[in-house]
């Protein structure tokens, strides 16, 4: 990417919102491009956090693997999110690896230049504990559902947060335009591979979810997955 | 605006557009405002799914949004 597509990557993100153009060059000049095949991972749960990334295009899983060995899906990742960003300005080692689910292209600073980044232009500043902040509420939100919702509910929530990132109008409904697993999706609803197996293929059956499209789900009928998101 | 304009456009962005329709949608009980369906679904899509008359919501929607265009053009 020369410098005007990196800005354009950068534009869209929030971390570098509010920022005079010019600015928004130099943040551009000092990025380093990491891309990434599918497959691959950005880098390992536990290394030392060296560099702070922004994704450009793609799509990332954030995996984490569990003390007694479990692997659990954390989130998915696309387009203008923060990589890595807690661990470097905390200084601890990263909390868990990011796998490409698709080609993916990341910017990277490296974490004294993303300080240094952050004292010449606060804004960035600013715009990441705004950003760390949502990453917070959500995940706030997702421990409400653990605690106090039927499973069900809290299949339809993770779902229409999928949509919400990235979701996109096709034929016949709401697509999630990436392979989410049933595996991926009972680790992150904190519930059994056979229920969300149990709950999927039921809503298949009364046709809220639809035959898959490229074995991306499609919501046909939004609107009663959002009823059951909602229920009491 | 016609009624099948205005029933074809997306509810995500007949919000954006005229926040003062949100009400709207508040006042019929639907999930529009802030659901992650609303910048995919098209008003008469969200009609539907709500059981309600796609001539009257569509009526209902075009005269707020009349109404803040003339005050608009008033000030």
């Amino acid at each position: 990417m020369d410098i005007p597509a990196r800005m354009t990557v950068l534009e869209r993100v929030p971390l570098f919102k509010g920022m005079a153009p010019a600015d928004r060059e130099a943040v551009a000049r000092e990025a380093h491009e990491r891309p990434l095949k599918k497959g691959d991972a950005l880098f390992q749960q536990g290394e030392d956090a060296a560099h702070n990334y922004v994704m450009g295009w793609g799509r990332l899983r954030l995996d984490q693997t569990t003390p007694d060995g479990q692997n659990v899906v954390l989130r998915y990742m696309g387009p203008g999110d923060l990589v890595g960003t807690v661990a470097v300005l905390r200084r601890i080692p990263f909390p868990a690896t990011p796998v490409a689910i698709e080609d993916s292209m990341l910017l990277a600073w490296s974490a004294g230049r993303t300080a240094d980044l952050m004292t010449r232009f606060p804004a960035i500043a600013l715009n990441a504990i705004e950003v760390i902040g949502g990453r917070v509420e959500e995940l706030q939100e997702r421990l409400r559902e653990v605690a106090t919702h039927r499973v069900e509910r809290r299949i339809a929530s993770t779902l229409l947060r999928m949509v919400r990132q990235s979701g996109r109008r096709v034929e016949g409904g709401v697509e999630i335009p990436f392979v989410v697993s049933r595996n991926d999706l009972a680790e992150m609803t904190a519930t059994t591979l056979h229920t969300v197996s149990r709950t999927l293929a039921a809503w298949e059956q009364e046709g809220i979810l639809s035959g898959k499209r490229a074995s991306h789900l499609v919501i046909a009928q939004p609107h009663r997955l959002v009823e059951i998101a909602e229920q009491a | 605006m016609t009624q099948s304009e205005i029933l074809s456009m997306i509810v995500g962005d007949v919000m954006d557009r005229w926040p003062e329709t949100v009400e709207i949608f508040h006042r019929r009980r639907m999930a529009c405002p802030g659901c992650a369906m609303a910048p995919f679904m098209t008003v008469a899509e969200a009609a539907r799914s709500y059981d309600l008359s796609e001539r009257l919501f569509s009526e209902d929607l075009i005269a707020t949004i009349g109404a803040s265009a003339r005050m608009e053009t008033a000030s």
